[in-house]
């Protein structure tokens, strides 16, 4: 056999399409020469380099939105001891690093790793924008754009429609924003306002920040002022501290607290007294808050009575945390029927705000914290989760959504990978031969990959459903309800059932003592997760999302 | 991992040092990656349970080989009949081989690496792409909607362009 076909059979096996009379070929090679085994192991041990290499990738994941200031998805991840291969990173969109000891590598060592990134300019993350959103309530913005929560602000215009929002500069000046208005912002200290209502909080740190107005440039001292813009007439009042006015053809003026100036095109400017209660203020966006995410959870818990009463569901985890529980440890299955003993226990994690200030959501961040939840030994033909997560950082190989503790025949495991794929997998045993001959009853698991959906930027909430029929082997994955992978397993065979038992959310199983088990705990918050004893619809997944979507 | 913290982290360190090589070994006795995960981490859990009878740490490479290369064993002979898995007897000769290569870990990366580099960035991604988890060629041909055919003729140009690249680089530092 010459060198280039001995080359194809073991490309071809190693590819996972050799086929039977190859496979002949190619043993009847191996078997009789020392040198061909020893080039294949050569060419074995290649591939388990660059399959260690290629685990960790780094891409734009699908879906990221482009319309959001902050940087690119280039959360560039750091490699082990062997180093990252920077000049590569730089041009791809992929980057390549040997993982060693995954799963099992400490804390401490991930954080140096990661530090070291900065060790090339391309390779680190970059920031291009001046502020901050920091408080957004109901708001509605112009064009297509949909800002939340945290997001990184650029340059540039922003128009809001209704609603109010609060805007930190890098300086550490505030903007507070409340109905239609207009501004640009130019850098981390200046802004212009060219139409509509603003209210400023510039600290001493601050102190310099520089608001333009049609017709007038106001610098701050240190103070809390505010501006309306109302076609061609602006006005600037003081309420706290002291501001420079600069109007071209007059001399610079201080307007202290308590006064106002005000300048028209036709006009020349008119002192006047500050009215602070005409003006977006802290008070009023809090009240305003408040007022908004309350009728946003009733409506929200309205919509989810058709959810619980759903005769298909199994677990109806809301996370709502009851305030005079005395543990505060309880996650209640609000399905309806009441299923005895299916309530979850959380263990580590902690209360905090989820999708909207008033819904509350266990947040995972140790790696002992998880939900303990068990829903019996039934078997089903199908099922179905689908969850509200936030992921701060994926930290580990795989980052646990839900896994059943022992991962025994027909148990699911669901899983996001350290690329942002999500992987959901189920346990089955071989079948014993039929000739009752002796075999090992290794598992031959059922695994399925999406595309790259999750990324930790902007910490924000999405909806991840897998519907899976145990009669067909197909699974499907959703994002944000858009389904993002369809497949039937390889590994599929006849008829199976798939079942829970005991599962943790947010991490895997209770360790066997004495025995060293991979790390899996989610970094990130949890709000709602269901759980269905059939596959749903594509439709009904969208449902699913269409009614949890936070703003 | 309980009331023997010292013991564990030596353990884990060690472990951390032969993953790589321990999962080039597995590669050419069982046929797919997810198979090699599934007998390492077997191969892991059983010397973590039998670490105290090894007395001299310094032999735990050789160690954990022999115990990898049990498990392959076991874990091949309760594969489906598939022709990607080989007689028993090619598998115990291949599992008494012993490649071309001898450098270290690090010193065969290190020099992947820099073959990769010389790759141009197309086929830099194409041989990385479809080493990744869950990756086929097929799945792949598929979803950048290219002839599968023309994707396997490339790769397999590619391994077998690495391979020289690396075996020439460790032979030019004095290392093979």
């Amino acid at each position: 056999m010459n060198d280039l076909r001995f080359m194809d059979l073991v490309s071809n096996w190693l590819d996972g399409s050799l086929c039977a009379i190859e496979s002949e070929e190619l043993q009847a090679v191996l078997e009789s020469s020392a040198d061909r085994r020893s080039e294949f192991v050569d060419l074995c041990g290649l591939d388990a380099d660059l399959r260690l290499m290629s685990e960790v990738v780094i891409g734009t994941p699908v879906g990221a939105d482009s319309l959001r200031a902050p940087t690119k998805a280039k959360s560039v991840r750091a490699l082990g001891s062997f180093g990252l291969i920077a000049a590569i990173a730089a041009g791809l969109f992929l980057t390549i690093g040997y993982e060693i000891g995954r799963d099992r590598k400490s804390d401490a060592e991930q954080q140096i790793a990661t530090s070291q990134v900065a060790s090339s300019d391309s390779d680190e993350v970059v920031e291009s924008g001046c502020a901050v959103l920091s408080r957004v309530v109901d708001a509605k913005f112009a064009g297509d754009v949909q800002y939340h929560e945290g997001d990184s602000l650029q340059p540039g215009q922003f128009k809001l429609l209704s609603g109010a929002v609060q805007i930190d500069f890098f300086s550490g000046a505030t903007m507070l924003i409340d109905e239609a208005a207009e501004v640009k912002l130019i850098s981390s200290w200046e802004a212009e306002c060219a139409q509509g209502k603003v209210t400023m909080h510039v600290p001493p740190l601050a102190i310099g920040f520089r608001l333009t107005l049609p017709g007038m440039k106001v610098v701050d001292l240190g103070t809390e002022f505010a501006v309306e813009v109302d076609g061609a007439e602006s006005s600037l009042h003081v309420f706290d501290g002291e501001v420079e006015a600069h109007v071209p053809g007059s001399q610079m003026q201080i307007i202290r607290e308590g006064n106002s100036l005000k300048k028209a095109t036709d006009r020349g400017v008119v002192m006047g007294i500050s009215k602070a209660a005409d003006f977006p203020s802290v008070e009023e966006f809090e009240r305003r808050k408040e007022e908004y995410y309350q009728r946003k959870t009733k409506q929200w818990r309205a919509a989810m009575n058709t959810v619980r009463s759903d005769e298909r569901i199994l677990g109806c985890y809301q996370f709502w945390r009851w305030e005079d529980e005395k543990w505060d440890r309880l996650v209640n299955n609000f399905a309806i029927p009441k299923l005895p003993y299916s309530h979850g226990s959380a263990v580590g994690a902690r209360w905090v705000d989820g999708r909207w200030p008033s819904k509350p959501a266990l947040e995972f961040k140790s790696p002992g914290d998880r939900v303990r939840i068990n829903l019996g030994k039934d078997q089903y033909e199908g099922l179905t989760m689908a969850a509200w997560i936030r992921v701060d950082g994926l930290d580990r190989k795989y980052n646990a959504l839900l896994l059943s503790d022992g991962y025994e025949d027909g148990e699911p495991h669901w899983q996001i990978e350290k690329s942002g794929r999500l992987m959901f997998s189920v346990s089955y045993m071989r079948f014993p031969p039929p000739n009752g001959q002796q075999f090992d009853p290794y598992r031959q698991d059922q695994v399925y990959s999406s595309p790259q959906v999750v990324n930790t930027d902007g910490r924000r909430w999405h909806h991840v459903a897998v519907t899976f029929d145990a009669t067909t082997g197909e699974a499907v994955q959703y994002f944000d309800g858009k389904a993002v992978s369809r497949e039937v397993s390889e590994h599929h065979l006849g008829n199976r059932k798939v079942t829970f038992g005991p599962c943790a959310i947010g991490n895997w199983g209770m360790p066997i003592e004495g025995v060293p088990f991979p790390v899996r705990n989610l970094n990130g918050r949890v709000d709602e997760f269901l759980i269905y004893k059939e596959p749903l619809s594509g439709d009904e997944i969208s449902n699913l999302y269409e009614l949890g979507i936070p703003n | 991992m309980s009331g023997k913290p010292s013991n564990y982290e030596t353990f884990v360190r060690l472990l951390i040092e032969e993953e790589s090589a321990v999962k080039a070994y597995v590669r050419r006795l069982v046929p797919t990656w997810h198979d090699v995960e599934e007998v390492v981490q077997q191969t892991s859990l059983i010397a973590w349970k039998k670490f105290d009878e090894l007395d001299d740490i310094n032999r735990f490479g050789g160690w954990l080989m022999t115990i990898a290369r049990f498990e392959s064993l076991k874990y091949r002979r309760s594969l489906a009949r598939s022709p990607l898995v080989f007689s028993d007897k090619l598998a115990e000769q291949l599992a008494d081989a012993t490649g071309n290569i001898v450098a270290g870990d690090a010193d065969r990366q290190q020099a992947l690496e820099g073959c990769l580099q010389k790759l141009d960035q197309a086929r830099r991604e194409l041989i990385l792409a479809v080493h990744q988890p869950g990756v086929t060629i097929r799945g792949y041909a598929q979803q950048n909607s290219r002839p599968e055919q023309a994707i396997y003729k490339s790769v397999h140009r590619l391994r077998q362009k690495l391979l020289v690249c690396v075996k020439q680089t460790l032979a030019d530092a004095g290392l093979s």
